[in-house]
Order: structure tokens, then sequence, then C-alpha cells
């Protein structure tokens, strides 16, 4: 059901649920669900004990107007984190999260989202929303979504309305750029040990811009900070792409050269993912295309992956 | 385990004892304050130092001895060298047990065969101690066991005990003559091939540095070791020791969550990320 309700009666809805955070980007997203820095454990050193607690910083937020490709990253993280054992954390932010989708009309050059099967209007989060003329169009899609409001006392929107969204959705399809890469997960295994790898990392500066920025890249780290008496327990965002991430005290390191490192990237993406989930670690939001200072574009490498494994 | 995997049992150090000649290896003895942690043989720990950080550690002790943990650690870095200037009575955070066992289990009925070498000792000794206290349910169990030199073979008060018993044999190897040392002379692999265990009805478990794994796989192979029969377990890099951070894949699997024992088997269909 697709409901129409004015925009204003809307948002109120929306603030009697939490306090309202509209965002653009995919690594802001990420950050309210898994927060870049997350103290989690305090402790304080007496004489002959030490005391810790528990740290949680939670709060009930509406993440309003996301587009509907960084909804699905967070179903994507949900695998990761909610799996056993449940990351309570994450768990907690989740829940206390409300997600509301909004239709994507303004694809940018790098969106590949239909190439993962994925729409510019995929009903996703917690309610999607079309907006038009002061209205906005809503639906929602969770059993928490229901509760938001009264949606029973909203009139439906009219066929011609919904033929509306059905159309500008086709519209929208056709301008992003689509490529097949189906069941290039399994093929990708042959190529472990391929040169291409070396030619698709050759100007890579490991810089872990494309990590951060992914909106389903959710390696970390847990660091200590400590103070005379006291300190805490962190976890903070951190990136495959660093040659110290895997670096073994001995020394030893698996992925000390460039190219095992990106394979590593696109392989978990895109072969190991699947193996668990059965889904592709990607959304195709084209976020590490655009902010590569070095210009590494993931559909090329998919498109050159997807030529070698045929070979 | 606490409803929050990442909240560590606090822990009191109650022992320690250098463990070889040139005190690069410690064994820590700590006491889960009020609380418990269950375990089988080849799980770890991430051992905490507040204000410092966790390594994980393999779990040293069986659960058929006490409550009590026991950790044999070898200074290396930051946390490790804290570890080895503390003092009885202090308080540690650890987290476990985390990851898979050796399968005891499966092993019932069975020949088992341990082959370790230098301080990866530590989860072997567990495994041992489990199956001599459960002496009847197991065959043959045969230990071959190497260091660089007879001051840096671990537990060696056990192990000369063991070399006593009847129902265990146990060879023990250094990889040059010694002074005062009347043992095996030569490298784990060497000392295999001379005993050369059978491997009916038998499964191998295999631990050390990446060279006497190396060259001790080609020798089990020889000796028609089947590689569903084979077990190790991995080391890699770790944070959380639960699947969540990334650090420890391989490929789809992560060695803390899904390991760190696997078969050879297991591995075979792995990407060589090692
Ligand atoms: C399953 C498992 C069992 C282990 N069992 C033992 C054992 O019984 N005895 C022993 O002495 N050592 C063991 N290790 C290795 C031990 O964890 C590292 O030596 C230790 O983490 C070094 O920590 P550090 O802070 O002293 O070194 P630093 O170099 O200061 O390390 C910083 C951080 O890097 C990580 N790290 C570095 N190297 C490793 C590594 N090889 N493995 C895992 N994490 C690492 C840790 O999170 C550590 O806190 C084991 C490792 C694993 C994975
Ligand atoms: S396009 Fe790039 S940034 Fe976006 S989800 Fe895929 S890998 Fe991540
Ligand atoms: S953003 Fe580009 S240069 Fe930086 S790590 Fe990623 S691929 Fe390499
Ligand atoms: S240590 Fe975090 S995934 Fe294994």
């Amino acid at each position: 059901m697709m409901k129409k309700i004015k925009k204003e009666d809307f948002l109120d809805y929306l603030k009697n649920w939490g306090k309202i955070v509209e965002i653009e980007e995919g690594i802001d997203v990420k950050d309210l669900f898994l927060p870049k820095e997350e103290i989690y454990l305090v402790f304080h050193k007496k004489k002959d004990s030490v005391e810790q607690d528990e740290f949680r910083n939670i709060e009930r937020k509406v993440v309003f107007n996301i587009p509907p490709c960084y909804a699905k990253s967070i179903e994507l993280l949900d695998f990761n984190f909610l799996r056993e054992p449940l990351d309570s954390f994450y768990k907690e932010r989740r829940d206390s999260i409300l997600v509301v989708v909004k239709a994507c009309r303004n694809p940018h050059n790098f969106c590949f989202c239909t190439s993962l099967g994925n729409s510019p209007f995929d009903r996703k989060g917690d309610i999607f929303i079309f907006e038009k003329d002061g209205y906005y169009f809503a639906e929602p899609l969770t059993d928490r979504a229901k509760e938001v409001l009264a949606w029973d006392k909203y009139e439906d929107v009219s066929q011609d309305e919904f033929k509306e969204v059905e159309l500008e959705k086709q519209k929208v399809e056709k301008e992003i750029e689509k490529f097949d890469i189906v069941n290039l997960d399994k093929k990708l295994y042959s190529v472990f040990n391929d040169k291409i790898w070396k030619e698709l990392s050759f100007r890579c500066v490991n810089c872990g811009a494309c990590t951060f920025h992914c909106p389903v890249c959710y390696c970390f780290d847990i660091q200590d900070v400590d103070r005379t008496n006291w300190g805490y327990r962190e976890r903070v965002w951190d990136s495959c792409m660093f040659s110290i991430y895997s670096y073994e005290t001995s020394g030893h390191n698996p992925r000390a050269e460039r190219h095992a490192r990106m394979r590593n990237r696109i392989m978990h993406k895109f072969a190991y993912y699947p193996v668990s989930y059965k889904e592709y670690q990607c959304v195709g939001c084209g976020k590490c295309v655009e902010v590569c200072p070095t210009g590494f574009d993931i559909r090329e490498a998919l498109l050159r992956l997807k030529e070698v494994v045929n070979e | 385990m606490n409803n929050n995997p990442y909240m560590p049992f606090k822990a009191r150090l109650v022992g320690t004892k250098f463990e070889s000649e040139d005190r690069s290896l410690k064994t820590f003895e700590f006491e889960i304050i009020d609380d418990e942690i269950k375990y089988l043989p080849g799980q770890f720990c991430e051992v905490g130092i507040y204000g410092k950080g966790e390594a994980p550690f393999g779990i040293a002790t069986s659960p058929t001895e006490g409550k009590r943990l026991k950790f044999t650690i070898n200074k290396a870095g930051l946390v490790t060298s804290f570890l080895h200037e503390s003092n009885k009575g202090a308080i540690f955070g650890i987290r476990g047990p985390l990851g898979n066992y050796y399968p005891v289990e499966q092993f019932k009925g069975h020949n088992v065969l341990i082959v370790g070498g230098g301080f990866a000792f530590t989860t072997l000794r567990s495994l041992l101690i489990y199956l001599l206290d459960h002496r009847e349910e197991y065959k043959n169990i045969e230990v071959i066991y190497g260091a660089r030199e007879p001051g840096l073979l671990m537990y060696r008060d056990e192990l000369f005990e063991w070399e006593k018993r009847e129902d265990l044999n146990i060879h023990l190897t250094v990889d040059k003559e010694f002074p005062g040392w009347s043992g095996n002379v030569g490298f784990v692999p060497q000392v295999l091939e001379r005993v050369a265990p059978s491997s009916k009805d038998t499964y191998a478990v295999v631990c050390g540095p990446p060279v006497m794994i190396k060259f001790t796989l080609p020798v089990l192979k020889t000796l028609d070791f089947k590689s569903d029969r084979v077990y190790t377990s991995l080391e890699k890099r770790m944070k959380c020791g639960i699947g969540k951070c990334g650090r420890c894949n391989i490929g789809h699997v992560y060695i803390c969550k899904d390991g760190p024992v696997f078969s050879l088997q297991e591995l075979e269909h792995l990407p060589p990320d090692i």
C-alpha cells in the first residue's frame, strides 16, 4: 500500500519517532550504524582491582531521505553483524534507527546499482517515499514502520499517481549504466593467482578512501586508550587496503603486496561474500570510483575480470 | 560467554613461570573472577591488558585440569611485553573461549599422532592432557615434539614424565647435538620419517612454525595420511576474535571463528592467502 501524506504531517510523525538525521553520503549512513570511532568499554584502575563498564551512546534516530542503495548496504552489513555471535552494539543501533528511503531520481555518473540487480526505486528500509507536489507517497515496509503513524487514516495513492511512480522508475533505471556480472563470483577463484591483480592495483596508493567511503565495507580495529588511572577501549574503522592490517608480530604478512590487498578487497565483495550470504558485498553506489585519487574504477575492474575469467 | 562478546571476563594472574631457558617464553596462569570459561583443546582467548590492548593466545591447559587457564606466551610486541612484566595479582580482561577445537569426539576409538614444533606446543599440550585424561577412549597416542635446542622445549618437567609412561610414545628432538642431550637429534619431519607411525585408523594433529609444517606434510602423505585425517591450527593477525572485524580471513573463512583448527581437506578448498 502506498499512501499519500502531506509532507509536514509525515515529518511530524517521524520527529515523534526520533531525531531526524538527513544525510546524503553512504559513508555517513555507515557511520550511524557502525561509528567511525566507538568507545565501548571504560575502565578504572584501582590499587588491586579494575572496574570495567560497558559504554553505550545510542539515541533514537530517523535517517531520512537516503537512496535505496544505502538501505541495501545496511542489509548487507546485517549479515556480518547480526549473525552469531550477535554484535550487540550494532544490533542496538539498528533497533534504534528508523530508515526512510527516498526514490532515487538523480543518479550520478558513477552509479551501477542495476548491474547488481538493484533498482533506484527499490522498496528498502522501513519506509519508502516518493515526493510529489507537497506530498509524500509513502509505503511502510516493516512492522515498526506500521507503528510510526496510523496509515489507515490516509488515502491510497490513485492509480494514475502509482503509474507515475512506475514510469519515473523506468526512466531513471534507463539512465544508469548496466553491465552483466551475474555468476562472476565462482569464476573469480580460478584467477586467484593471475597477473590481473597486479594490473588492477598498479596505480593504487593504498589510501583506503575506497573502503572508508564504501557503505558496505566494515573492517574495524580495536584500540585501547590509556589515561593515568582510567581509559577506554574502542573500535575504529580500518581498511584492508593498509599493509599493517594483516601484519603479524612475527614479521609475516600474508598480504604484504599491494595486489594481494586489492585482490582481497575485490574477492571479498564478489567471491567470498556470495559464498557466505549469496549476495555481492556491493550495492553499486559508485562511491569508491568517485573518491579514488588514482582513478581506480571498480566497474572497469569487474569488466576486466569478466574478460580474464572467460579467457 | 558474556551476552556481549566484546566484554571481557575479569581475570587475576595467579602464577607465572619461565618456560624456556632464554626467558622468551613464559606461562601465565589465570583465575577468572566469579565466573568460568568452558572450553575444549584448541580454543583460544583474547587476553587483554586494560589500556594496552588485547591479543589472542591458545589455551595451554586442558579443561580436565580445573578452572584455571594457562597460556604460554612469547615476548614479541606491545601486549606480550607488558604481560611478561606483570606480577601476580594483576587484573586482566579475558575474552573466550574463541574459535573451534580439535575434533576430540571424532578422534575417539582411533590412534592420535601429535606433531609439534617450537612454541606452538601450547594447544597440543591441552590436547595431549585431554586425551590422557580420557585415555581409555583413544587407541595409541604418539607424540613427536621438537625445538631448536633443549632449553626451548616447553613444559619440560611434564615431557620427561610423559616419556616414562607406558600408554604413550613420545619422541623429543632438538635440531642439533647439544651437550647433555641424549634424545633424538634432527628436525621434526626427519624424526617423523624415522618413527613412521601407521596411518591406519589414525588422526594426525600438526602445529608448528611454517617451515616445519611445510616439510612435515609431505612425510605424512608418504605415510598415506589422508587430508581429512590431518588437522592443524592456523594463526593470523586478529582483533575481534569473533568473525566480525574482517581481519583474519582466508577466502570466506575467518580463522578466529571458523578455525583456528582446520583439516588439510578444508584448507585445500580455500585460496592460498596465508
Ligand atoms: C589463534 C592464535 C593463537 C595464538 N597462540 C599463541 C600462544 O599460545 N602463544 C604466543 O606466544 N602467541 C600466540 N599467538 C600469537 C600472538 O597472538 C601474537 O604474538 C600477539 O598478538 C602479539 O601481540 P603484541 O601486542 O605483543 O604484539 P604487537 O606487534 O604489538 O601486536 C599488536 C596487535 O597485533 C595483533 N597481532 C599481531 N600479530 C599477531 C598474530 N601472529 N596473531 C594474531 N594477532 C596478532 C594483536 O591484535 C596485537 O594486539 C597466537 C595467535 C593466534 C591467532
Ligand atoms: S560501488 Fe564501491 S563504494 Fe559502492 S558499494 Fe560497491 S564497492 Fe562499495
Ligand atoms: S581509493 Fe583508490 S588509491 Fe585509494 S586505496 Fe582505494 S583503489 Fe587504492
Ligand atoms: S579477528 Fe576479527 S574477524 Fe577474525
